[in-house]
């Protein structure tokens, strides 16, 4: 008798390799062959992870087409067996796998488009938590201003592109052809879930990025303005950082206001 | 007898989240999938929440996998028992089969063999797993499509001695004991008879796609005919229990499935007296 450990080992070597010793430990009868009653597990497996990505990654299939669609699906499937509980992680590494395989790797801006993707899924599913709002910081006496630190809504993602894969994403997703791939360093978007529970991005100028990522350190206001001061004159420093943080108040990013001593 | 009925339910499914919300749906009770809810928050955390505040719940897990030789992952279990005291379910529930080996997920569930071996390890992780939640859970049968050499008993009675050895309860799904008898040749009734009523706590109804020679469980058609047949018998073996209808893909709009769930109450009342019927709520069907 086969020992439990062993054939859960054989079975899961064929599922995930389709090779192994298996056919033996499985019955044969008039009604169905082993490798027919096995060959359902295994078609199973492959079309669960296949529709897995397909569904994170709806846009980039479109931008493959359905043979290099294909081509990633067995590739990566067979490379990443998957050691997720939830198929929502399964695709995790799909973005590094298409940066460092032909031949995706030759059209960096596929990678791109997969790892926006992936973003937009962390938006999604990330946790919710109350809000900061404009009354609050109209509430904060002048001199806590500075000493003041922002929490970002877990939901914000902030995504540096290479390429003109968000345009690609945004123009597939309007039904229209992809203009073609186009060198564009420091493309930078701010990515959320709006108050109404709707996932966001737009772009976002070098200025708000410096802050956010600043934010993010745990930087207060007073050291996001000392960075504003090195891109622009310092007399105007108060009321453009005072504008941006308006801003994210009124699109729901901040989620706790701090102060800090 | 002292079992919990809870009347009738349905899978809690995200395309209805927000229909449920609107029409507060005269539905008894709805069962939620553990794992959909296991993360921080976000949009279906809300719903799981703005829904439990109105019905009845109970949770179904798919990836426990208490038939695997992998370590139990304690992590996922202290996780399954936050969400529980969250949601305060009626009980939960979780398969009679392994998923995962070596820590790859195959994100199926795998049967297992039936043998003595297999018995003792399994019961052995549900009492370990009992006694980490506080409560007995509930174990569901699988549809299968290949039988084990080395198999020494038929599934039922896997099924019985795991919940003995354990003592833990049984979630029953109909279309799986159909689908398993179709693919291995075996009579569904005597699956039924095989069964102790005092262990089965839920009834699982659904559909499949059926390739003449086999039948895979898709749990994304109707439940078909054949199924509802084997329903009325389960309910003149095993009684008044809780049952749902339990659709994982190809969603209909939520009106084709309380349609569909009013059929399962059309054929209970058929099949055993009004009195029974009561649920714990106190409420009878009309």
């Amino acid at each position: 008798m086969t020992q439990l450990i062993e054939l859960q080992k054989r079975f899961m070597a064929y599922l995930t390799e389709g090779q192994g010793s298996i056919n033996n430990l499985v019955l044969d009868d008039d009604k169905l062959g082993a490798d027919t009653r096995l060959g359902i597990y295994r078609n199973a497996y492959r079309l669960r992870l296949r529709e897995a990505i397909d569904n994170d990654h709806e846009i980039l299939g479109l931008y493959l087409g359905d043979d290099l669609f294909e081509e990633m699906v067995a590739g990566y499937t067979q490379q990443h067996p998957s050691h997720y509980r939830s198929l929502r992680q399964f695709a995790n590494q799909l973005p590094t796998y298409l940066a460092t395989t032909e031949p995706f790797k030759n059209h960096p801006i596929i990678a791109e488009i997969a790892a926006f993707e992936r973003l937009l899924l962390d938006v999604f599913d990330a946790p919710e938590v109350p809000r900061s709002t404009l009354t609050e910081l109209q509430q904060l006496a002048p001199e806590q201003w500075p000493n003041m630190q922002l929490r970002l809504h877990p939901s914000v993602q902030l995504f540096n592109a290479r390429w003109n894969s968000v345009e690609s994403w945004q123009q597939l997703r309007a039904e229209q052809a992809p203009e073609p791939a186009t060198e564009q360093p420091d493309s930078l978007w701010l990515m959320w879930r709006s108050i109404e529970r709707l996932s966001e991005f737009r772009s976002c100028e070098p200025l708000e990025w410096n802050s956010l990522q600043l934010a993010l350190r745990g930087g207060n206001f007073a050291d996001l303005c000392e960075q504003a001061a090195t891109v622009m004159p310092e007399q105007q420093v108060g009321e453009v950082m005072a504008g941006q943080l308006q801003e994210w108040l009124s699109i729901g990013i901040v989620s706790q206001i701090v102060i800090g001593v | 007898m002292d079992r919990q009925f809870l009347g009738f339910g349905l899978g809690l499914r995200t395309n209805h989240f927000q229909h449920v919300l609107d029409h507060q749906p005269d539905i008894d009770w709805f069962e939620v999938i553990s794992e959909n809810f296991m993360i921080g928050g976000g949009k279906p955390k809300y719903y799981l929440h703005q829904v439990r505040e109105r019905y009845p719940m109970v949770m179904h897990g798919v990836s426990l996998s208490l038939g695997s030789t992998d370590p139990l992952d304690m992590d996922y279990l202290r996780r399954l028992k936050t969400l529980a005291a969250e949601v305060q379910p009626r009980w939960l529930s979780d398969h009679l089969c392994w998923t995962s080996q070596g820590g790859v997920n195959s994100h199926d569930l795998l049967p297992m063999p039936y043998t003595e071996e297999a018995i003792e390890h399994m019961a052995a992780r549900i009492r370990q797993v009992q006694d980490f939640l506080g409560q007995q859970i509930l174990v569901e049968n699988v549809s299968s499509y290949l039988s084990y050499r080395d198999s020494v008993m038929e599934e039922w009675e896997f099924l019985q001695a795991v919940a003995d050895r354990a003592d833990c309860l049984i979630l029953l799904d109909i279309n799986n004991i159909y689908v398993s008898a179709r693919n291995h040749g075996f009579d569904p009734d005597l699956y039924l008879q095989g069964i102790d009523p005092k262990r089965v706590q839920q009834f699982h109804l659904a559909g499949h796609s059926d390739y003449g020679d086999y039948v895979i469980d898709t749990h994304d058609h109707d439940v078909p005919d054949a199924v509802w047949h084997l329903y009325g018998k389960a309910l003149q073996r095993f009684g008044a229990v809780s049952t749902m209808i339990e659709r994982d893909d190809n969603i209909p709009s939520f009106e084709e499935l309380y349609a569909e769930l009013q059929q399962a109450k059309t054929i209970a009342q058929q099949q055993l007296p009004a009195q029974d019927l009561i649920t714990n709520h106190g409420a009878a069907l009309a």
